[in-house]
């Protein structure tokens, strides 16, 4: 089954301790970020001077892994000394800072090797204080409430929302939507939480893949059939005839058009700018339908 | 291209098959008729006298 991904984003109404531990797990998420920044830096500053020094690439210090995996094991390794609390906040929140860290050096790391397009990715920087507050989780005891006024998030709980959770609460009831993660945020003072949700593919699959017009030779009905090739892309159908309805002596020739599918309420329709199968103008001079004009 | 038109397709709710009209412009006349895609010709055959069916009773 095709799937898309929404986001679904809540305002949050929390406590004084609430929004505090909102705080800390941002704070542990940039942590944590910063933590694997150096890391890598120190690495790449270290091999870097030692080859201005014109040591071998052989003997140089082993370079160290940026994969989200290798990242946390370094952070695990280095936790008690570097965060003696981090257990007041969910492991969610570094393993969430390494994994926008690992991101965002691959991320460089293509772009400087001109594999990835669009603008010049530069080397991430170290977020400071005043950087925006974010922190994600991904697994741990998340998602909506017993109610429609709470979500729950890891270690922190149950949090009141300024608004109803209606309606994502009742696609996840009816079983079609599965919550993927939660993003914490604040925006301009207020706390926000965003749901990243996997949906079915609203536009329904088009199994067809057959044939037959109705045309008009000299004013006389003729049914054409032939074969067309269909692709689907989304809401987009293309449509390629493969054989010709009528043969090529007789002005037939291989046509092709694109569908968008729409929804009208009672049933999907297929429209759009498409070539039709009309053949030439004497083959084609008027129409006997009521429909018709000339 | 000697000949453009366009399309309007109802798709069946399971997306088995498709009917409708097309339209087109051959160098001065408007043409239309009616269109069927499904699997099988078979299939299609059988769309297009239900169309053209419904058509006579309608008229």
């Amino acid at each position: 089954m095709r799937a898309v991904i929404r986001a679904y984003l809540f305002a949050l109404d929390p406590t004084e301790a609430q929004a505090d531990a909102f705080r800390s797990h941002c704070g542990a998420q940039r942590f944590a970020y910063n933590f694997g920044l150096a890391l890598v830096r120190v690495n790449l500053d270290q091999r870097a001077a030692e080859r201005s020094y014109d040591i071998g690439e052989d003997q140089l210090t082993p370079p160290v892994s940026w994969s989200a995996y290798s990242l946390r094991r370094a952070w695990n390794e280095a936790k008690n000394q570097r965060a003696p609390r981090w257990a007041q906040n969910s492991k969610e929140a570094y393993s969430g800072g390494l994994a926008n860290l690992a991101t965002a050096l691959s991320n460089w790391s293509s772009s400087k090797s001109a594999k990835r397009a669009g603008p010049t990715v530069r080397f991430p920087r170290f977020k400071g204080r005043r950087a925006r507050l974010s922190c994600r989780f991904t697994t741990g005891a998340f998602g909506l409430g017993p109610d429609r006024r709470h979500i729950q998030l890891p270690r922190i709980g149950l949090v009141r929302t300024h608004e109803s959770t209606r309606r994502l609460a009742r696609k996840v009831e009816a079983g079609i939507a599965r919550i993927r993660s939660a993003t914490l945020s604040c925006q301009r003072g207020r706390w926000h939480v965003a749901f990243s949700v996997e949906l079915p593919d609203p536009t329904p699959p088009v199994r067809t893949g057959g044939r037959v017009w109705q045309s008009w030779k000299d004013g006389v009905e003729v049914l054409n059939p032939h074969q067309v090739r269909m692709s689907q892309r989304g809401d987009t159908v293309e449509i390629v005839a493969v054989t010709r309805g009528t043969p090529f002596e007789d002005g037939g020739y291989m046509w092709r058009g694109e569908l968008r599918l729409w929804d009208n309420g009672s049933s999907w329709a297929a429209t759009p700018q498409t070539r039709v199968p009309c053949g030439r103008r004497e083959r084609c001079t008027s129409c006997s339908t009521s429909t018709a004009s000339t | 291209m000697r000949s453009k038109g366009t399309l309007y397709f109802v798709l069946h709710q399971h997306g088995i098959h498709m009917t409708g009209r097309w339209v087109g412009l051959s160098y001065g006349p408007i043409i239309t008729g009616w269109g069927a895609i499904a699997r099988t010709e078979d299939e299609v055959r059988a769309l297009m006298d239900k169309l053209r069916n419904e058509e006579k009773a309608s008229a």
